[in-house]
C-alpha cells in the first residue's frame, strides 16, 4: 500500500531533517498534518526526499474520529489536499477521540470498546473516506485506562472496525507494548490477536516508566521489547514499512540512524524466521 | 512636441517621480546584465569549502562568522557574553583548514571582540579566497565590479541631470523650486549609494550558491537549540549558505548578540564586501508645487 522503496520509514521533524536527509535506505516519512499548510510550497528538505523517492504519508491528530460530533470537514479537506500536494498513497489518523462538547483534550483519548463507539466510528470514518482521495489507515493508541464494561478486546475491537468499514491499520507496536505492560499482559500474545493482515505500515518508539506506568513518550530510545515485537511480526508477516517515531530529546545523526538500522535488522531476522517457518511447512 | 522643461511644476514632478522608477528598474537590469559570467564558463562548478562558499554568499564578514561558530563548535574558542571575550581552549593535535587556523591565529586573548577588526586582521585570507572565486567565475572581477556599478549608475545620473536644469529653468523663472530640490537630493544620494554598492557575485554565483543552498536546505536546522549538532563542518556550512542569523535561537546566541551592531537588524552581511547585484537604496516622492513652468 506505501509503495516505498524501502520499509524503513521516519517521523519528520524539522530538528531530524538533516539526519533524515541523510539516511540513505529510508523509504518513507511520516508528517503531522496539522503542521503543514497545503497552500505552501513543500519545505525544501521534504521535497528533496521526494525527489528521491521518498514516500510522504500525512498523519493526522486532530479529525476525533471516535468522537460523538461529526467530522470537521475543514480538518479533511485538509488532510485531503495534502495527500495531494505531497503525492501520498495513504493517509492515517487515529481511532481515539480528542474533544467534546466544544472542549480539546489535548491528547489522544481512548473510545470505549462498545457496539455503540464503534458505529460512531464506522459513521465518521465512513464520512472520512468519502472526502479523501487516498485511502485511510487508523492507529491504535496508547491508553493509561480502558472504559469500563468494554464488549470487545482492543484486537476484536480493531478488527470489527477494519472489517466494517474497509480502512488498513497503522499497527503502532510501541503502543501495543505500553499497553500490554500496563496492564499486565504479554505483548506477544495480544500481537497474536492483532488483524496483522490489514496492516498498511506500523510504528515503533521509545518510552520510559514512571511511578509504576510506562509512557509511550516518542523521546527515548526504542526498547528492545518493541523491537522483539518487530521480530515477531516481521516473522509471521511482511510489513510493508516500520517507522520510528522520535518527538523530543533529539538524538545525534549516528545514534538516530543506529536506531532506524536496529529496526531493519528486526525486519531482516523476522523475513529470516518467516522464510525457515515457510521452508519447514513446504 | 514641447520639451519636458517647459511642464509646469506639478506635472514635471510627475514626470520626474515616473522616471525615477524607471531609472531603478533600468538600474537593476543593467546592472544584472553585466555581473558576467552567466554560466560555467570555468572547471570549479560547486567544488567549494565552507569558508569559500560563506565568503561567496557574504563576503569577508560571513566566512569569519563561520569560521568562529566552526571554532566555537569544536571547542577551540569559548566565548565570554560578560566580557565579551573570547578564550582560546584550543587543542594542539586538532587539524584546521587554512582559513579556520587564521581566524584562531587572529583573535585576541585580549580586548573585547570586535567583528570589524577580525575581519580586518583576516584581509589576506580572505583576499585569497577572493581570487580563487574570481577565477572560478563566482564573483566578478574588479575591473567588472567598476564598470557594473558605473554603468548602471547612468540612469540616475541622466534623470539628476534632467532635474538640474528644470531647477534653472524655473529659478530663471522665479518660480518655486523647493520639491524639485528635494528630489534631486534623492536622486544624488541614490546615485551615490548606487555607485558605492559594490557588485559581488556573478550570474553563474548567483545560480551554483542558489542550487547549493536547495542541496543543502536540511542544514538550516543547525544552530537552533532543539537540533542535535550535525558532522564536523556543517556548521560553518550552513552559516556560509543560510547566514549568521541561524546561530540566533541556539548555544551560540550570546556570540550571535555580540557580532550585532547595536540596535541592529541582525543581517549577516555587513560593509561593501557583500552582497550579489541588485537592489539598491530607497527614495522619496516629490510633493506637487512648483518648480519651472
Amino acid at each position: 500500500m506505501i509503495g516505498a522503496r524501502t520499509p524503513i520509514g521516519i517521523g519528520w521533524r524539522p530538528e531530524l531533517a538533516l539526519a533524515i536527509d541523510r539516511y540513505e535506505p529510508l523509504g518513507f516519512v511520516e508528517i503531522l498534518a496539522e503542521d503543514f499548510d497545503p497552500d505552501r510550497p513543500i519545505p525544501a528538505p521534504i521535497a528533496r526526499l521526494m525527489e528521491r523517492g521518498v514516500v510522504v504519508i500525512p498523519h493526522g491528530i486532530g479529525l476525533s474520529l471516535g468522537g460523538a460530533e461529526r467530522v470537521d470537514r475543514r480538518r479533511l479537506d485538509h488532510l485531503a489536499r495534502l495527500a495531494e500536494r505531497f503525492r501520498s498513497p495513504l493517509v492515517s489518523e487515529h481511532v481515539a477521540f480528542v474533544r467534546a462538547g466544544g472542549r480539546e483534550a489535548g491528547h489522544l483519548l481512548p473510545v470505549p470498546r462498545t457496539r455503540e463507539s464503534l458505529d460512531i466510528l464506522v459513521e465518521n470514518i465512513g464520512e472520512a473516506r468519502a472526502s479523501l482521495p487516498v485511502p485511510l489507515a487508523v492507529e491504535n493508541i496508547a491508553a493509561l485506562f480502558d472504559w469500563p464494561d468494554a464488549e470487545f478486546t482492543e484486537a476484536e475491537f480493531l478488527r470489527e472496525l477494519l472489517d466494517r468499514t474497509g480502512v488498513a491499520l497503522l499497527l503502532d507496536l510501541a503502543n501495543v507494548h505500553a499497553n500490554a505492560r500496563n496492564r499486565g499482559v504479554d505483548a506477544r500474545c495480544v500481537l497474536d490477536t492483532m488483524p496483522i493482515d490489514r496492516i498498511a505500515y506500523c510504528h515503533v518508539a521509545g518510552g520510559h516508566e514512571e511511578s509504576g506506568l510506562y509512557h509511550d513518550t516518542h523521546a527515548h530510545p526504542t526498547p528492545g521489547a518493541v523491537l522483539e515485537l518487530v521480530r515477531d511480526l516481521a516473522g509471521r508477516v511482511d510489513p510493508p514499512g516500520v517507522m520510528l517515531e522520535r518527538d523530543d530529546s533529539y538524538p545525534a545523526e549516528a545514534e538516530l540512524h543506529r536506531e532506524l538500522g536496529d529496526i531493519a535488522t528486526a525486519l531482516r531476522a523476522g523475513a529470516e524466521r518467516r522464510a525457515t517457518s515457510h521452508a519447514g511447512v513446504g | 512636441m514641447s520639451s519636458p522643461l517647459d511642464l509646469r511644476g506639478p506635472e514635471f514632478l510627475i514626470l520626474y517621480a515616473g522616471l525615477l522608477v524607471a531609472a531603478f528598474v533600468m538600474a537593476i537590469l543593467l546592472r544584472r546584465s553585466m555581473r558576467y559570467p552567466i554560466e560555467d564558463q570555468f572547471e570549479a562548478g560547486g567544488k567549494l569549502d565552507a569558508y569559500e562558499l560563506a565568503q561567496l554568499a557574504g563576503g569577508r564578514v560571513l566566512a569569519v562568522q563561520a569560521a568562529l561558530a566552526q571554532l566555537m563548535d569544536q571547542g577551540d574558542l569559548e566565548f565570554d557574553k560578560a566580557t565579551r571575550r573570547f578564550r582560546k581552549v584550543a587543542r594542539p593535535d586538532r587539524k584546521r583548514p587554512e582559513f579556520e587556523q587564521a581566524a584562531l591565529d587572529s583573535v585576541a586573548d585580549s580586548g573585547p571582540f570586535h567583528l570589524g577588526n577580525l575581519v580586518k586582521a583576516l584581509a589576506t585570507p580572505c583576499a585569497r579566497i577572493q581570487e580563487g572565486l574570481e577565477a572560478a567565475g563566482l564573483v566578478v572581477s574588479r575591473s567588472t565590479d567598476i564598470m557594473a556599478r558605473t554603468v548602471s549608475s547612468v540612469p540616475f545620473l541622466l534623470l539628476l541631470g534632467l532635474g538640474l536644469m528644470k531647477i534653472q529653468v524655473g529659478v530663471a523663472r522665479g518660480k518655486p523650486i523647493v520639491f524639485l530640490v528635494m528630489l534631486c537630493m534623492i536622486t544624488g544620494l541614490i546615485w551615490i549609494f548606487w555607485l558605492a554598492t559594490r557588485v559581488h557575485r556573478s550570474r553563474w554565483g548567483d545560480a551554483v550558491l542558489a542550487r547549493l543552498r536547495r542541496d543543502h536546505a536540511p542544514l538550516k536546522v543547525l544552530g537552533s537549540g532543539t537540533a542535535p549538532t550535525g558532522r564536523e563542518g556543517d556548521l560553518p556550512l550552513a552559516v556560509g549558505l543560510f547566514g549568521a542569523a541561524i546561530l540566533a535561537r541556539g548555544p551560540m546566541r550570546d556570540f550571535y548578540t555580540a557580532m550585532m551592531p547595536p540596535g541592529g537588524s541582525g543581517t549577516s552581511c555587513g560593509g561593501s564586501s557583500c552582497g550579489g547585484g541588485g537592489g539598491g537604496g530607497g527614495c522619496g516622492g516629490g510633493g506637487c508645487g512648483g518648480c519651472g513652468g
